[in-house]
């Protein structure tokens, strides 16, 4: 993982990583920021550390090294294989997905053309985010959503709560016994890096890439038979339509959704009639304190589950 | 008398040799040139319609041509599968391989400028700056033949003329 990563910094900060961090601390990297004019930032373990430029890792972020436009202009050509004309689309959605399935964020001026962003240019700033995928973390929602028949799930946390990466495990468990059809907008449960899927998402489960999330579902529906379909944060009335759509075809459904708890969903238009027509029969929500923690399980009839976890 | 002879004939074949080899150079001028106007073009349309990276890209390239073009685009390949240079310092870096050839450092410079905007996040001014580039590269070609046409009696002639009147001096 440290060398993939490392291979998409520019030869500055390259260094300064290898000749300040030991193996142990890089594989607990959640975020890497590089803002322009501004300390590098690194996120380990909830914690904020830089690096300074005499090489040592600290908390004392305004000693870090401070990163150059020329640092950002480098990184981002090593990022795209010095080919940003080949990332267009990706660079237009602000993000680029690496080997290995870590994705790298972009920030600077954006170009208009007739109201939509044709790019961006001038990055200001760039964020890595180092995947990880916590093997078992979906084990405890399992039993709840599996027996005695696969329910409809929605899992709701707000954002950095891990949802995604207990979604991605639940596919993983769950393509054991289940044709499982993934839709995958923002190639963050699969981690998609030329095609191929980065993360393990089990033996049985068919991924569709950098496609919208309410065309993808039609569209694996009628191509791909799964018995469950998964997509990451639905959040538009074109994804709940699409998700009564295919349940109504008898295929079952795993998503996740941002929100505090039960209360913050039910107001949003989208889930809000879903809710009503009682689609999911399972909602999963986690705790915003503790990362992956489940804080509450609730049934079809927002009643509260009893789980002890 | 034998000796004479035979470096009267010396004479007039080096001589008229140089007229030959002057003119030649233009034909390999203008032959370099289409070869790199041409792979320029691939270059073009790999970014435009095939929107390949250009690791990919150089490597196609160069599988496909030979001679100096081949080593342009392997030397460039090397250094972008190196990632130790910028974008444009390695365009610039291959462009050094051009000068074992033919081609001057005029058109060099044209090539050069490519270097600008290689790595800009806009395709649009990558293709046009290469269109420019092989525009400007088929303009020198255009102006190389009118030169060749026309030089190209004179320097054979004038050659031999040379080694004629080299014999006339000394003999």
């Amino acid at each position: 993982m440290r060398q993939t990563v490392e291979n998409f910094l520019c030869p500055q900060i390259k260094t300064l990583f290898e000749k300040s961090i030991g193996d142990k601390f890089f594989n607990g990297i959640e975020e890497i920021r590089m803002r322009a004019q501004k300390p590098i930032i690194i996120k380990n373990n909830n914690s904020k550390w830089t690096i300074t430029n005499h090489f040592t890792l600290t908390k004392e972020i305004l000693q870090g090294y401070v990163i150059t436009q020329k640092n950002l202009f480098d990184t981002l050509e090593l990022i795209t294989n010095y080919s940003p004309y080949a990332f267009e689309n990706e660079i237009k959605n602000g993000f680029i997905t690496i080997s290995g399935g870590h994705r790298i964020g972009f920030c600077g001026e954006a170009v208009i053309e007739n109201g939509q962003i044709k790019t961006i240019r001038n990055i200001n700033s760039i964020n890595f985010r180092i995947a990880h995928e916590i093997k078992n973390c979906a084990l405890p929602i399992i039993k709840f959503i599996r027996y005695p028949n696969f329910m409809n799930t929605i899992i709701i946390s707000p954002p950095g709560s891990g949802k995604t990466t207990m979604l991605r495990d639940a596919v993983r468990l769950l393509s054991s016994e289940f044709n499982i059809s993934v839709i995958d907008e923002r190639s963050e449960i699969g981690g998609c890096y030329m095609g191929i899927i980065q993360n393990d998402l089990g033996l049985h489960t068919d991924l569709l890439d950098s496609c919208p999330k309410s065309l993808g579902m039609i569209m694996m529906l009628r191509t791909m038979s799964p018995q469950i379909i998964a997509v990451d944060e639905i959040g538009t009335i074109d994804d709940a339509n699409a998700i009564l759509n295919i349940t109504s075809c008898g295929v079952k459904i795993i998503c996740t959704a941002h929100g505090k708890d039960l209360n913050d969903i039910k107001n949003r238009d989208e889930i809000k009639h879903l809710i009503s027509k009682k689609i999911f029969e399972r909602y999963i929500i986690l705790d915003s304190d503790k990362v992956g923690k489940i804080k509450n399980i609730y049934d079809e009839n927002l009643n509260e589950v009893n789980c002890t976890c | 008398m034998l000796i004479k002879i035979a470096g009267i004939i010396l004479i007039c074949t080096s001589s008229t040799f140089l007229g030959i080899y002057h003119v030649m150079k233009i034909k390999f001028h203008i032959r370099d040139l289409n070869l790199l106007s041409n792979a320029l073009e691939i270059l073009k349309s790999e970014i435009e319609f095939g929107i390949t990276p250009l690791n990919e890209a150089t490597e196609n390239i160069s599988k496909h041509s030979s001679d100096f073009i081949k080593e342009f685009f392997l030397h460039m390949n090397k250094l972008l599968e190196e990632k130790r240079l910028c974008a444009s310092q390695i365009w610039l870096n291959a462009t050094s391989t051009l000068n074992k050839t033919y081609i001057d450092s005029q058109d060099i410079e044209i090539v050069k400028s490519f270097a600008n905007v290689i790595s800009n996040l806009d395709r649009n001014l990558q293709i046009e700056s290469l269109n420019k580039i092989i525009l400007s590269l088929q303009k020198k070609i255009l102006e190389l033949e009118n030169q060749y046409q026309n030089e190209k009696k004179l320097y054979y002639n004038l050659g031999f003329l040379l080694g004629l009147l080299t014999i006339i001096i000394f003999v």
